[in-house]
């Protein structure tokens, strides 16, 4: 499973956490819709980074029943919404940098 | 794409992760939710259900891969670590009761350590004796299994080691209730006192219990 985001999939996994994807699949989904396709990665991917994410306690979760069945349900943590506005600033600072040196065509 | 039926990729991936590691039933728990939906969405789209399974398999990705990632983050020096999940406040809140319960319950038994049931001139203490050298024995159990296998406990082994230890508690505050009793009797005196102490640190033990269950559920 290789990961095709550049090292930035448990930003992109904050990210979706917070704009609304609870669980796993939602995630996935979130990650696909809001790439436009650009990172259809292997489902499975996603729940070794919710895990991680997890266990440095930048989201929580807890089993929850809906529609007739159990679901783990994850939310981020208050260092989990602190983490993701870092992420995001060093993100555009990073891009930012990225895109001078490179330039445009 | 070796798993055809979701059913047969659950059980290859049950075998591709190590029995004790931290939150397996809990990945294959989350694993399978996510194949039945993905399959369940595909199906109201249009697919077969057996294309669908198909498909939403494809999707998932290969299994012995996932248990890779899996096992990379539990060994010594990954960082998933499922056996310490953050407890709510409210639990946290009911620790520190606990906490302070059995803070409190430990400097009254040295205060009472003049009379306990250890007495050498009580005659009718033998119910609480038993229960508090029982209580003593599953004490050292608790400290010397944490001591000596803190390194490889997984959470069901750290889980049953501090029940030990909240029976113990439990088995202490009812030898202290029935040494208040028993003195009481002999005498004519009843320390009410050392009963509170007993009746604190059986609901300690009691809520030690309770926040293992809860731990142990939210990890499961």
């Amino acid at each position: 499973m290789t990961d095709t985001t550049g090292g930035q999939l448990e930003l992109m996994v904050l990210a979706a956490v917070d704009a609304g994807a609870s669980h796993g699949y939602a995630v996935i989904e979130a990650l696909r819709a809001r790439s436009d396709g650009a990172f259809d990665l292997p489902e499975g991917t996603v729940y070794p980074a919710l895990h991680r994410l997890e266990s440095k306690q930048l989201l929580a979760s807890h089993w929850a029943d809906g529609s007739g069945r159990r679901r783990r349900v994850y939310q981020l943590t208050s260092s989990g919404r602190r983490a993701l506005r870092e992420g995001r600033r060093d993100w555009r600072a990073f891009a930012r940098a990225v895109a001078s040196v490179v330039g445009s065509p | 794409m070796s798993a055809t039926t979701v059913a047969a990729l659950l059980a290859e991936l049950g075998r591709e992760l190590p029995p004790d590691l931290p939150g397996r039933a809990r990945i294959l728990a989350e694993v399978e939710d996510h194949l039945v939906q993905s399959a369940e969405r595909l199906i109201a789209g249009g697919l077969p259900r057996a294309a669908a399974e198909r498909e939403a398999l494809a999707r998932f990705g290969e299994p012995a891969q996932l248990a890779i990632l899996f096992r990379s983050l539990a060994q010594p020096g990954g960082v998933l670590d499922l056996r310490e999940e953050p407890l709510a406040g409210w639990q946290r809140a009911a620790s520190l009761a606990a906490v302070a319960a059995g803070a409190f319950a430990a400097v009254g038994l040295i205060a009472l350590a003049g009379w306990s049931m250890l007495d050498p001139d009580l005659t009718t203490g033998q119910v609480p004796r038993a229960l508090g050298l029982l209580a003593a024995a599953l004490l050292a159990a608790t400290v010397s299994g944490m001591l000596l296998m803190r390194r490889r406990l997984n959470l069901d082994g750290r889980l049953q080691i501090s029940a030990l230890g909240s029976l113990a508690l439990v088995l202490i505050g009812a030898a202290s209730v029935l040494a208040t009793l028993q003195i009481g009797e002999a005498t004519g005196d009843y320390e009410w006192y050392g009963a509170g102490i007993g009746l604190a640190l059986i609901a300690q033990g009691a809520l030690a219990a309770w926040l293992l269950r809860v731990r142990r559920r939210a990890a499961s």
